[in-house]
C-alpha cells in the first residue's frame, strides 16, 4: 500500500449494481414476454373433456341443488367444464334470475376436497383415517349387514336420516324403509320448516309449508320471517318483492316486519316493529283480536269454511269453546305488554291489513323454533284465515303437485310388517312426541339410552348432525353407540370424517339425475329435472342409484319393490304421468318428444292455479279450516289412551297446562327458555345467513366472501349485541367474547348495533367447522354448540333453536 | 458515492442511453401504437354507444347474487380466510355497507360496481396508459400494461379498483371453473369491473355476424350481475339511446349518484329506496 | 479506467443475455403431432378448410375436428399414408387424436376467427400461410409474427376497431 493513489476497486456493491444493470438490459430488450406467459391458463384434465372441440361451449339446463327452492338454471359448459351458472328464464320460480347460492354451484362441483371414491374407516373413530374400497365391495358390505338384520327380524334396528323435505329421493328412501321394514326414517321436514308445515297439517290437513301469492297481495306482515336471508326461497322472494313494489304503476304493496332485529328482511320492509323474542304469536293474536273485535274479519269465509271459531259440540254432545273466545284475552293492551311494543301499533297494523286486502302474514324461525312453535305457527295461520286469505288470490296457496305417475305399490312381507310396527326410535307419533311425524333431534337421547332398542346401522343422506344439529357434542357421544354408520356425503364433513364407518360419496348435484320439485313458492304445479351437466369427475355414485342397487343386492322381497334400472329410470316412470296429463308448458304426442323437451328446458309447469278448490286445500276431518284442530285432538286422545293415560295426564307429563282444548287451538305460550335467567340472562337468536345453502356452504369461498350482514369481516362469526347489552357486560365493538349456555360455550366477535333489541345475542349459523375441507375448516364458531339437543316440552318435537338463554363475557386477550 | 467518478458515470450513462434508446424504440413500439389509438379515441370523441347502468335500490334485497355472478364470470380470485387479508379482498361488484347517521338506521348494502365515470379520475393518473376510457364510455384496464403503481386505485373515489397483492391462489380443481373469455390477473396488477366487456364484445360480434343492430332487450341484462339479479334491480344499456331502459331510469326523479359533488360524473345511477310511488 | 472497462463489459454481457433470452423465446422446440397430417392431400381431395375447421366462421376458435369427423372418410382404409391406420386405432380405443395445439396467442389476447373470416373476409392463408401446399404438419407457430403492432396496423388499414378491448381480455 505504498501508492498514494487510491485504486478503484470493484467490490461487492459494484457487482450488485452491475448485476442489476444486466437484468435491466435484459428486461428492456426482451420485455416481460421472455418468461412464461403470466396470463396463460392451463386447466386440469377432466373426464370427457377430450370429446369437446377446442372452444366448444354448450348451455345445459338443469335444476339448482343448493337449496330446496327448485330454481331452474342453465350451466355454461366449455370444453367439458362447468364454467358458470345462470338462471333459466323458463322456470317460474326464478325467471332467469338466480341467487348467490345457485351461482356458487361450480365451487361445489370443483371443490378440491371432494371425496373421490368410496372410503372405509381404518382404525378407531374420531380420526379421519380411511382406505379406498370398491363400489362392489361397499355394496356387498352394506347389503350383507342389512340382510343379516332382517334375517334376525331386526330390520327396525336400521335407521335412515334423509335430509330432504320432499322429492323422489325422499320417496325412494321411504320406499326402501317400507320394503325393508324399518319405521326409522327421519325426514328433513322435522327440522326448520316443521312448525309451519304442522300448522298447515292440523288446520288444513296438508303437511307442507304454504305458498304465497306475492304477485297479487297488497300487504304482508312478516313475523320474524327470514324470507330474504334464511329462506330457501330467497330468489323467489326477491323477485316477488320486486313485483310488489314496482310491478305495476300505482299499486305498491306494503311489508311490515315484526321481529327481534333489523334483519335483511326488516331492512327491506316498509316498517320494522321490534317485538321481544318468542312473542311473535302474541302479536299475531293481537291483530286477530282487533279484527274480530271490530268485526273486520272475513265472516263469510269463517261461516262457510271455518270450524271451531265459535263454540261447538262434539259427537258426545260435549261443548267446546271456540277460537273466538280464546282470542278475547289477547287485547292490544296485553299484547303490547307481552311484545314490548306501543299499543297503537297493533290496532294500526290490523286496520291496515284489513284495508289493504288481499294480505297475509307469515312467520319464520325466530318466531317458531321454540317450545311454543307449533301453536305460534297456528296463530299466524288462523290470522290468515280471519283475513280471508286461505287459497284466495293474494293469499296463502297450497302448492300443487305435478301429476306424477305412481310407482307400483310396495307390499312389505311379514318380516317388514313386524318391524314396521315397532316403536320409532325418535318417539314420533308416540307418547313422547304425539304430534310429530319425525324428530331428528330426539335421536341422540334414544341412542344414548338404548331405548326402546339399540340401533345397529344408521344411514345419513344429506345429514351432518355433528355440525348442523344442536349440541354436536351430544350427537357425537350418541353416534358412538351405533356400530355401523354410513354417510352419503360428497364431502368429508364432520359426521363423515369422525364417525362414518363407510362413506359412499354421492355425485355433486351437477353430475346426477334427479327430480327437483320446487319447495312451495309459486303455488302451481311444477317439476324440475336435475341432470348431469358434466361427466362425473370422480368415482362417486348417485345415491339414488346406490339405493336401488342395494335393494337388489339384499334380494327378495326388496328386489321386487325396486323394478328400476337406475334412479333416472325410476324418475322416468313417474314423469310419464306428466306426459299423459297432456297439460302445462310441455304437451307432446310422443313420449320421446316430451322427454326431449323436458330435458332440454329442465322444467315443466302448469301455471294455472285453481283458487278456492276447497276439496284439495281443506283436507281436515270437517273439510273446513279448523281453528280447533279435531285431528290434533284425536291424535293426542288416542295416543294417551294407548299409553293408558288421560289426555290431561299426557299433557301434564309434558309440563303443559291440562286443557286439551286449549292445546288444539292457536295461542301464545311463553317460551320455556332453556337456562335460568339469573345465570344466562340473554336470549340467543340464531339464523341462517343468505350464504347458507344445503350443507352450510362453508366450503364455497364465493359465498363466504359475501359481505356479511353486519358489514364486517368475512370468515368469522360475529354476534350482534345492543349497546346496552354490551355495556352491561363491558364489551366494546370488535371484542372477542365468550357466549355460554347451559350446553356449551363458543367464542365470537362482538358487533355492537342498535339493530337488535336489548337482551339478545344474534349469531349466524355456518361457522366453526372442524372438517368439510380446506375452505370451511378453522374459522368462526358453531352456534349449535350452545343449543340443547332434546326437544323439551313440545308435543311436536320442534327444534328449539331460538329458545336458549346465554350469558356473555369478554375474553381476556 | 465516491465509487463512481463523474466521468465514469457519464460514460456509463451515455452507453446506457444509446443502448436504451435502441431498446426503447424496439420495446416501446406498441406503446406508441397505444398512444395513437387512445389519441384517436379522444379526437373522434364518443362512439355510437355510451354504456351505463341503473340500480334500483327499492328492488334490491342485497342478496349478493350480483357479487357472486361477477366473481364467477370474471375470474375474480378468492380472498382466502387468512386474517392479514383484511382489506385485500377483491370484488369488482360488492355490497358496500352504507350506514345511516344513526346507528339504528337500516343498514343498506349498496351493490357497488365500477362507476365507469364520464370524467374518470383514475385514468388521468396512470403513467403507462394501462387504463383508459374507450369511446363507448367504458373505463377499461389492459392488464399486461399495468405496472402496479396503484395510483389509479388511490385516485378512484369509489374504491372499486383492486390490487393483486399475490398471485391468484386457485386450487388446482378450481381452475376448471375459470372463464376462458377473461384473462386471469397476475400478482402486481390492478383490476376492476369492466361492465363485462367480454359479454358486450360477444353480443356485439354476434349482432354484426347476424348483420343487425344491437337491441336494448339484449343489453338490459348483459353484465353478469344484471343477468343474475333475481329482483331485476340492475339494468344495463346505452345512455346514448334516449329510449333505452337505462336511459329512462337515469331520468327518474329517484335517481342519485355516489359522491356527485366530486364531478367524476358516474354512469351508474342509483334509484333511491324512496317509498313514494314513482 | 478499469471501472469503465468493467461496466462496458457488463453492458456487453447484458446485451448478450438479453439477446440470448430473445433468441430462446424465438425458438421453442418443434411440435410433433401424433399423426403426420398431410393438409395438401386433403385439399387435393377438394376438402375446404371449413370442412374440418368447422367453427371458423361462427365462433372465436376455428377448432380442430374430433375423430368422428376423420372417421367419416377414414372408416375404411384409403391406404395413401403410412400414418392412416393410427386413426382407426385411436377410434377403436374410443380415444380422440391428441393433436397438439400449434398456434397460441398470449393469455390476455382475444381473437375471433368468425370476425376475421366471415366479417373481415380474410383468407385463411393470410395468417396460416399456404396450407394447401403443406404435406407435413406445421411444427412452429404460424402466428408468432403477429405482434400487436401488426394487428393494429392491419386494423387501421381495414378500418376495424383499434380499441384495446377489441382484442384484450
Amino acid at each position: 500500500m505504498t501508492t498514494s493513489r487510491e485504486q478503484p476497486r470493484i467490490d461487492r456493491r459494484d457487482a450488485l449494481r452491475a448485476l442489476s444493470l444486466t437484468g435491466l438490459g435484459a428486461g428492456l430488450l426482451a420485455g416481460c414476454e421472455a418468461g412464461e406467459d403470466p396470463f396463460a391458463l392451463t386447466k386440469p384434465a377432466v373426464p370427457g373433456a377430450d370429446g369437446w372441440m377446442r372452444g366448444e361451449e354448450r348451455w345445459v339446463s338443469t335444476a339448482c341443488g343448493q337449496c330446496p327452492a327448485g330454481c331452474g338454471v342453465r350451466v355454461r359448459v366449455v370444453e367439458g367444464r362447468a364454467i358458470k351458472i345462470e338462471g333459466n328464464p323458463d322456470c317460474a320460480v326464478n325467471r332467469g334470475g338466480i341467487g348467490p347460492r345457485g351461482l356458487s354451484g361450480p365451487q361445489v362441483l370443483y371443490d378440491p376436497d371432494r371425496i373421490r371414491q368410496p372410503l372405509r374407516r381404518v382404525g378407531a373413530r374420531g380420526e379421519p383415517r380411511f382406505e379406498p374400497i370398491s363400489w362392489d365391495d361397499a355394496l356387498a358390505l352394506v347389503s350383507e349387514r342389512l340382510r343379516g338384520l332382517r334375517e334376525k327380524n331386526e330390520g327396525h334396528r336400521a335407521a335412515i336420516v334423509c335430509g330432504r323435505e320432499r322429492g323422489l329421493m325422499l320417496e325412494l328412501w321411504q320406499r326402501f324403509a317400507a320394503a325393508y321394514g324399518t319405521p326409522n326414517l327421519i325426514d328433513g321436514m322435522s327440522t326448520e320448516n316443521g312448525p309451519v308445515a304442522d300448522a298447515m297439517h292440523w288446520m288444513q290437513g296438508v303437511r307442507e309449508i304454504p305458498a304465497h301469492d306475492w304477485n297479487q297481495t297488497r300487504y304482508v306482515v312478516s313475523l320474524g320471517s327470514g324470507i330474504l336471508e334464511s329462506s330457501c326461497q330467497l330468489v323467489y322472494f326477491a323477485r316477488a318483492q320486486g313485483s310488489m313494489r314496482r310491478g305495476a304503476a300505482g299499486s305498491r304493496a306494503k311489508i311490515v316486519h315484526a321481529g327481534v332485529a333489523m334483519t335483511r328482511t326488516a331492512m327491506n320492509a316498509d316498517e320494522w316493529i321490534a317485538v321481544r323474542p318468542g312473542t311473535h304469536a302474541a302479536f299475531a293474536l293481537g291483530l286477530a283480536h282487533v279484527l274480530v273485535r271490530d268485526g273486520l274479519y272475513d265472516q263469510a269465509f269463517v261461516a262457510e269454511h271455518g270450524f271451531g271459531f265459535d263454540a261447538w259440540k262434539d259427537e258426545q254432545g260435549v261443548e267446546h269453546a271456540g277460537f273466538k273466545a280464546a282470542l278475547l284475552e289477547y287485547t292490544p293492551e296485553k299484547v303490547a305488554e307481552i311484545c314490548g311494543i306501543p299499543v297503537e301499533s297493533i290496532a294500526r297494523i290490523a286496520l291496515d291489513m284489513h284495508a289493504n286486502r288481499p294480505c297475509f302474514a307469515l312467520a319464520g324461525s325466530e318466531a317458531l323454533l321454540a317450545s311454543n312453535g307449533v301453536r305460534a305457527a297456528m296463530a299466524v295461520h288462523a290470522l290468515n284465515a280471519l283475513l280471508g286469505s286461505i287459497d284466495r288470490p293474494g293469499g296463502l296457496l297450497v302448492q300443487r303437485q305435478a301429476p306424477l305417475a305412481d310407482w307400483p305399490e310396495v307390499e312389505p312381507d311379514e318380516i317388514a310388517v313386524a318391524a314396521l310396527a315397532q316403536e320409532r326410535l325418535d318417539g314420533a307419533g308416540g307418547p313422547r312426541f304425539p304430534l310429530a311425524s319425525s324428530v331428528l333431534d330426539a335421536l341422540p337421547e334414544a341412542l344414548l339410552s338404548g331405548t326402546p332398542y339399540a340401533l345397529d346401522s344408521l344411514f345419513l343422506y344429506y345429514a351432518n348432525p355433528l355440525f348442523s344439529r344442536p349440541d354436536p357434542a351430544r350427537w357425537r357421544k350418541a353416534l358412538e353407540k351405533v356400530p355401523f354408520i354410513v354417510s352419503f356425503s360428497p364431502f368429508l364433513d364432520e359426521t363423515a370424517s369422525e364417525v362414518a364407518d363407510l362413506i359412499l360419496p354421492d355425485h355433486s348435484y351437477l353430475e346426477r339425475w334427479e327430480d327437483a320439485a320446487p319447495a312451495p313458492s309459486i303455488g302451481f304445479a311444477a317439476f324440475g329435472v336435475r341432470q348431469p351437466v358434466v361427466q362425473p369427475l370422480y368415482s362417486t355414485r348417485a345415491s339414488g342409484d346406490f339405493v336401488i342397487q342395494l335393494a337388489k343386492a339384499i334380494g327378495e322381497p326388496l328386489e321386487e319393490a325396486f323394478p328400476f334400472a337406475d334412479f333416472k329410470d325410476a324418475m322416468k316412470q313417474r314423469v310419464v304421468g306428466i306426459f299423459s296429463a297432456k297439460r302445462g308448458s310441455i304437451v307432446e304426442e310422443k313420449g320421446n318428444d316430451f322427454l326431449k323437451r323436458l330435458y332440454g328446458s329442465g322444467y315443466w309447469n302448469d301455471d294455472s292455479y285453481p283458487f278456492e278448490s276447497w276439496e284439495e286445500t281443506l283436507r281436515t276431518p270437517s273439510g273446513r279450516f279448523e281453528f280447533f284442530s279435531q285431528s290434533m285432538w284425536k291424535a293426542i286422545s288416542e295416543i294417551a289412551t294407548a299409553s293408558g293415560k288421560t289426555p290431561a295426564e299426557l299433557l301434564a307429563a309434558h309440563g303443559l297446562p291440562g286443557d286439551l282444548d286449549r292445546v288444539c287451538m292457536p295461542g301464545y305460550d311463553e317460551v320455556s327458555w332453556r337456562g335460568k335467567s339469573e345465570e344466562h340472562p340473554l336470549a340467543l337468536i340464531l339464523f341462517k345467513p343468505n350464504s347458507y345453502p344445503v350443507g352450510g356452504g362453508a366450503n364455497q369461498p364465493w359465498l363466504q366472501e359475501l359481505t356479511p350482514w353486519t358489514g364486517r369481516r368475512t370468515y368469522t362469526t360475529e354476534a350482534e349485541l345492543h349497546p346496552d347489552t354490551a355495556q352491561a357486560a363491558k364489551i366494546s365493538d370488535g371484542d372477542r367474547i365468550e357466549v355460554a349456555s347451559g350446553v356449551g360455550r363458543i367464542e365470537v366477535v362482538a358487533r355492537i348495533s342498535r339493530r337488535v333489541l336489548p337482551g339478545i345475542v344474534r349469531i349466524p349459523q355456518g361457522g366453526g367447522h372442524t372438517a368439510f375441507g380446506r375452505f370451511a375448516r378453522g374459522w368462526g364458531a358453531n352456534v349449535m354448540d350452545l343449543v340443547g339437543v332434546v326437544p323439551g316440552s313440545s308435543l311436536s318435537g320442534v327444534p328449539e333453536l331460538c329458545g336458549t338463554r346465554v350469558a356473555i363475557k369478554k375474553v381476556q386477550a | 458515492m465516491s465509487f463512481l467518478r463523474t466521468a465514469t458515470r457519464r460514460g456509463l450513462l451515455g452507453a446506457l442511453g444509446l443502448l436504451g434508446t435502441g431498446a426503447a424504440a424496439f420495446a416501446l413500439a406498441p406503446l406508441r401504437r397505444v398512444r395513437m389509438a387512445i389519441d384517436d379515441v379522444r379526437r373522434k370523441g364518443r362512439g355510437k354507444h355510451w354504456w351505463g347502468m341503473a340500480i334500483d335500490l327499492d328492488l334490491c334485497t342485497s342478496c349478493g347474487a350480483c357479487v357472486v355472478a361477477c366473481k364467477s364470470e370474471n375470474n375474480v380470485p378468492n380472498n382466502g380466510s387468512a386474517p392479514d387479508h383484511a382489506g385485500a379482498g377483491i370484488a369488482w361488484m360488492n355490497l358496500v355497507p352504507k350506514e345511516g347517521s344513526e346507528s339504528n338506521d337500516p343498514i343498506e348494502l349498496l351493490p357497488t360496481p365500477c362507476m365507469h365515470c364520464e370524467n374518470p379520475p383514475c385514468i388521468k393518473v396512470c403513467p403507462v396508459n394501462a387504463t383508459y376510457q374507450n369511446d363507448e364510455g367504458l373505463v377499461a384496464m389492459i392488464y399486461d400494461r399495468c405496472i402496479g403503481c396503484r395510483y389509479c386505485e388511490i385516485a378512484c373515489p369509489y374504491s372499486v379498483r383492486f390490487f393483486n397483492w399475490t398471485e391468484p391462489n386457485w386450487a388446482e380443481e378450481h381452475k376448471n371453473l375459470l372463464n376462458p373469455d377473461v384473462s386471469t390477473r397476475p400478482e402486481g396488477v390492478v383490476e376492476k369491473c369492466t361492465f363485462c366487456s367480454q359479454r358486450l364484445r360477444k353480443t356485439k360480434e354476434n349482432a354484426r355476424l347476424d348483420g343487425r343492430e344491437l337491441v336494448d332487450e339484449e343489453l338490459q341484462k348483459l353484465p353478469a350481475c344484471a343477468q343474475a339479479c333475481p329482483a331485476e334491480a340492475i339494468v344495463f344499456g346505452d345512455l346514448a339511446d334516449g329510449k333505452s331502459r337505462v336511459s329512462r331510469l337515469s331520468r327518474s326523479p329517484r335517481v342519485f349518484r355516489l359522491l356527485e359533488h366530486l364531478g367524476a360524473r358516474p354512469k351508474v345511477f342509483y334509484l333511491s329506496r324512496d317509498r313514494r310511488e314513482s | 479506467m478499469k471501472r469503465l472497462l468493467f461496466f462496458a463489459a457488463v453492458l456487453i454481457v447484458a446485451a448478450g443475455a438479453a439477446s440470448a433470452v430473445f433468441a430462446l423465446r424465438r425458438s421453442p422446440p418443434a411440435i410433433v403431432q401424433p399423426i403426420a397430417f398431410d393438409h395438401a392431400r386433403h385439399v387435393q381431395e377438394e376438402l375446404s378448410c371449413l370442412d374440418c375447421h368447422k367453427t371458423a366462421e361462427t365462433s372465436p376458435q376455428a377448432s380442430a375436428p374430433l375423430i368422428a369427423t376423420c372417421m367419416l372418410c377414414h372408416n375404411e382404409a384409403k391406404g395413401l399414408h403410412p400414418d392412416e391406420p393410427k386413426i382407426r386405432e385411436f377410434a377403436e380405443r374410443g380415444e380422440q387424436i391428441p393433436w397438439v395445439q400449434v398456434n397460441r396467442l398470449a393469455g390476455h389476447v382475444y381473437f375471433s376467427h368468425a370476425m376475421h373470416v366471415k366479417l373481415g373476409k380474410m383468407e385463411c392463408s393470410e395468417c396460416h400461410g399456404d396450407m394447401a401446399a403443406a404435406t407435413l404438419p406445421v411444427t412452429r407457430s404460424q402466428v408468432d409474427h403477429l405482434t400487436m403492432s401488426r394487428c393494429m396496423a392491419c386494423h387501421s388499414e381495414r378500418e376495424a376497431s383499434n380499441d384495446c378491448l377489441t382484442c384484450h381480455k
